[in-house]
């Protein structure tokens, strides 16, 4: 075996070690592994064209990672600049039990010129210690365009001041652009900022990136859809498909130069080579994402020439024509007129005041309602407002509404204008009590009168004396008195009532007692008057008897038979008789008892003696034996037998 | 000596009556402001009013003219201030309550209705009727209400006893307690805020609320003129005021004016 041969034979072996070899050892560009953390740093494609992006990614990778991880600042680049960025995503992954998590930053890079191009080290802190990536290394070549990492590169980027079709033999299929239809607009003059996409190629979708600010404009979108706005542009040959993908009216209202900053999108296409490849134009092709920026747009804005300004001048820029129309001819006084103002046309109107109605003496007005109305359309803004004036005429006869100007500048011409209305005349008849009339009002009548009387209503006048305020009568005495009656009222009556019961019962039986010692003392005193003659001791001292004890057994409501000396003494304990009464009476009692077997007559000292002994002792139980002592009622007489 | 007295009493009568005839009536004072106030005279006008506050003719119509006067002026603060006594002297008055919600609605900020009835529905309703009516009418509605359903209850009683019909009394006599008792809901509720709050007004444009008496506290929020807010407290010509909201700090004395009821 020659040694060509051997050689010829060993080769493939040397060439699977060689590849083996790369694939164990070789790391990233780039990476560091510390304390469990891997940090790299990698860029989609080390050879690109000038008009490529480019992605970088830095990934820090781990068993676990912090929660927070800050987004690295990129160093100073060599012959790149940032395009946009930086996009954060995290992955986790558990595999065997083995968990990773690994956190992706990354900026798509766009670069400067041809030539060589550096990315420094990048440094990235994680859990508080700080990684270094290597440096990265990329060369820009016109040549390597479309050739970068995967599919090939689509199209490029406009150059600033070049068309498409100088492009064209580049190579670029997509661009992007920033249009303004008057690079030198009037202060106050809407003009029409576009942007737009010109392709060769298929695009599937088309994505704001960065949108400028655009201080110092007034800016409304006006709402496009970029597959209605296609249309076919050749330039220099070269056809291309023109999309509108934004279309923003702008209004500058001070003077000067300003510069309206690039625009950036992010573009999904069908890579170039694609196009020509019949299988891929048959199954879509591979699609890449592009980033496009616009260039910088200058507008000079022109101020408003000071010659030649109407006093009148409302601050309008455009061209307007003037409406004013009343919604009657005919009114009474206190009857609300509409007045509607209506400036029409293609412009600004933002800042314009209302249109001045003149002096108006012998009308009350109130401040004109605005309504205002813009369409955007074309580019074009039509702007529509309108004040509605209400006007309340004060004085019947023929009333003149003088006429309405309405000063402008025309952009076109340069030059202020001046349009007019004539003026409008009313007939104003006496109004009752200065009502408006019902049904009259067509586009403003009462209604509004009303919405806009947003005033202070009149003073008070002094029609009755002046006073102080009073403390609220819920604090007077009287209140709560008043209050309560009702609440009390039932109670007191029911007590009332009671009571009422109680002492009619007690007053019949003092009434039956006097009325039963008044018979006994008369008979008795019949007895006494007539002198003895045929009147026996015992039926005088019965009586005397009897006048004390009836009296006794009406007051306590029990049977006279039932009365016993014992009984009759603790009856008059119970009833608070006075000790002396009660002795008095028992002996009295006991006298008469014993006077009624004298052998003489009733007629002498001792029948008057007895007379008035019982009279007084009568009325001594009168004033005494009043209410009984509580507890202490004696059991009934009747129950306890006769007295003895 | 005699002679002398009698001399001297009566000059004193000559000379108090004719004191009596100079000196203007609160009426012809009164009339007198709105003239100025007519004549755009604002501050002459409230300077009249005022004086007849300070004299004690401080009854609705006055405070409600003086609210006015102030607006005019330029004063919001004093302007809602003076229609808030306005309204919590005379409720029902629609041109009172019109003034005042005009005037809210010029003031800054919000007023969100008054603290700690956000969420009851019920007693917002309550709220809101106690709102329309003056207290004492709602006292009125309580005695009257009362007083009917009490002799309701008698003539119900008696004809039921001499075996007439008694449901008329008796319905008449449910309705007035139903009446009487929304009246004493609402006075219930007025006299609570009446006797448990003292009530005031942001005086200022602007006030800053700083975390306590004194301004080397740091500011809390910003109020402005027209804000109701509560006093909760006062030290040293500071006062502690709650907002509607929950807020609480502290502004000087003379940057709120309190809502002085009799």
């Amino acid at each position: 075996m020659s040694a060509s041969g051997r050689a010829m034979r060993i080769a493939p072996f040397l060439a699977v070690a060689a590849s083996a070899g790369a694939v164990l050892f070789a790391l990233p560009a780039g990476a560091v592994l510390a304390a469990g953390f891997e940090v790299t740093a990698s860029v989609s494609s080390n050879m690109i064209g000038p008009e490529d992006a480019v992605t970088l990614t830095v990934s820090v990778s781990g068993g676990s990672l912090p929660r927070q991880i800050a987004v690295p600042d990129l160093p100073a680049m060599i012959n790149l600049r940032q395009g946009s960025g930086a996009s954060t995503s995290s992955s986790f992954r558990w595999v065997n039990g083995e968990t990773s998590a690994t956190r992706l930053f990354s900026w798509a890079l766009l670069p400067l010129q041809e030539g060589r191009a550096e990315i420094p080290p990048i440094e990235v802190n994680v859990g508080g210690e700080s990684f270094r990536t290597e440096p990265i290394v990329l060369q820009v070549s016109a040549t390597a365009s479309g050739q970068s990492g995967g599919p090939p590169e689509p199209g490029r980027r406009s150059p600033p001041g070049s068309g498409p079709g100088q492009q064209a033999g580049r190579g670029a299929s997509v661009l992007v652009r920033a249009e303004v239809d008057n690079p030198h607009p009037w202060a106050g003059e809407p003009f029409v900022l576009t942007w737009k996409l010109l392709t060769r190629t298929s695009v599937a979708r088309v994505a704001p990136d960065r949108l400028p600010a655009m201080e110092g404009f007034l800016v409304e979108d006006e709402p496009v859809e970029p597959s209605e706005t296609r249309r076919r542009v050749v330039e220099n040959g070269v056809a291309w498909d023109e999309y509108v993908l934004g279309r923003k009216i702008l209004t500058a209202h001070q003077p000067g130069r300003r510069v309206i900053a690039p625009a950036a999108f992010r573009i999904t296409a069908r890579a170039e080579s694609d196009n020509w490849d019949p299988f891929n134009r048959l199954f879509g092709g591979s699609l890449r994402e592009i980033a496009r920026e616009t260039e910088a747009v200058a507008v000079d804005v022109r101020p408003l020439p000071a010659a030649g300004q109407p006093p009148e001048f409302s601050g309008a820029v455009g061209q307007f024509t003037l409406r004013v129309a009343a919604d009657r001819s005919e009114a009474a006084t206190g009857e609300a007129v509409g007045l509607r103002v209506t400036v029409e046309g293609e412009g600004d109107l933002r800042t314009a005041s209302a249109p001045a109605i003149g002096p108006l003496a012998d009308f009350r007005s109130w401040e004109p309602k605005l309504e205002e109305k813009t369409t955007l359309e074309g580019g074009k803004r039509r702007v529509r407002r309108i004040w509605s004036h209400v006007l309340v005429p004060l004085a019947p006869g023929r009333q003149e509404l003088p006429g309405v100007r309405f000063a402008y500048f025309d952009p076109k011409e340069g030059a202020y204008r001046v349009v007019s209305a004539q003026p409008i005349v009313l007939t104003v008849r006496r109004g009752e009590g200065g009502a408006a009339e019902p049904g009259g009002a067509v586009a403003v009548g009462q209604q509004e009168v009303r919405a806009m009387r947003q005033e202070l209503r009149a003073l008070k006048a002094a029609d009755t004396p002046l006073r102080s305020a009073s403390p609220p009568f819920y604090r007077s005495r009287w209140w709560w008195g008043l209050l309560a009656v009702p609440l009390l009222a039932p109670m007191a009556a029911f007590g009332w009532s009671a009571l009422r019961a109680g002492g009619a019962a007690e007053r019949n039986r003092r009434r039956r007692a006097r009325a039963a010692s008044g018979r006994r003392l008369k008979a008795a005193s019949l007895l006494l008057g007539s002198g003895g003659a045929g009147a026996s001791s015992d039926a005088f001292h019965d009586e005397l008897v009897g006048a004390i004890i009836e009296n006794l057994a009406e007051r306590w409501d029990v049977s006279p038979s039932g009365l016993s000396y014992e009984r009759l003494e603790e009856g008059l304990v119970a009833r608070g008789v006075a000790e002396p009464t009660r002795r008095r009476i028992l002996a009295a009692l006991e006298t008469f008892d014993g006077a009624r077997f004298a052998p003489a007559g009733p007629g002498g000292q001792d029948g008057q003696r007895h007379m008035a002994e019982a009279r007084s002792l009568v009325e001594a139980l009168d004033r005494e034996s009043g209410n009984p002592v509580a507890g202490k009622r004696p059991a009934s007489p009747r129950a306890a037998g006769g007295r003895g | 000596m005699r002679t002398a007295l009698v001399v001297l009493l009566v000059g004193g009568v000559i000379s108090s009556v004719a004191m009596a005839e100079t000196a203007p009536q609160p009426e012809e004072e009164f009339r007198r402001a709105v003239a100025a106030c007519d004549a755009g005279k604002y501050a002459e006008a409230g300077e009249g009013f005022r004086k007849l506050l300070a004299e004690g003719y401080d009854e609705a119509r006055v405070h409600y003219n003086l609210s006015c006067a102030l607006f005019r002026a330029g004063d919001l603060g004093g302007a809602i201030l003076h229609a808030e006594t306005a309204s919590s002297l005379d409720p029902g008055d629609l041109d009172t309550r019109a003034n005042l919600e005009f005037l809210r609605s010029r003031a800054v900020d919000r007023d969100s209705g008054p603290a700690g009835f956000s969420n009851e529905a019920v007693v917002r309703i309550v709220d809101r009727f106690a709102r329309l009516l003056p207290p004492n009418a709602l006292a009125a509605g309580v005695l009257g209400g009362e007083w009917i359903a009490a002799l309701c209850v008698f003539l119900a009683l008696r004809r039921s006893r001499r075996g007439q019909s008694a449901r008329p009394a008796w319905i008449t006599g449910a309705c007035a307690v139903l009446i009487a008792l929304v009246a004493a809901s609402g006075l219930g509720l007025v006299a609570w805020r009446r006797e448990s709050f003292q009530e005031a007004v942001v005086l200022p444009e602007k006030a800053d609320a700083l975390a306590g008496p004194g301004s080397g506290h740091p500011v809390l929020f910003s109020v402005h003129a027209g804000l109701k807010v509560r006093v909760e407290g006062v030290r040293e010509g500071w006062m502690q005021v709650r907002l509607p909201s929950g807020l609480s700090g502290w502004l000087q004395q003379d940057e709120v004016g309190k809502i002085v009821l009799p």
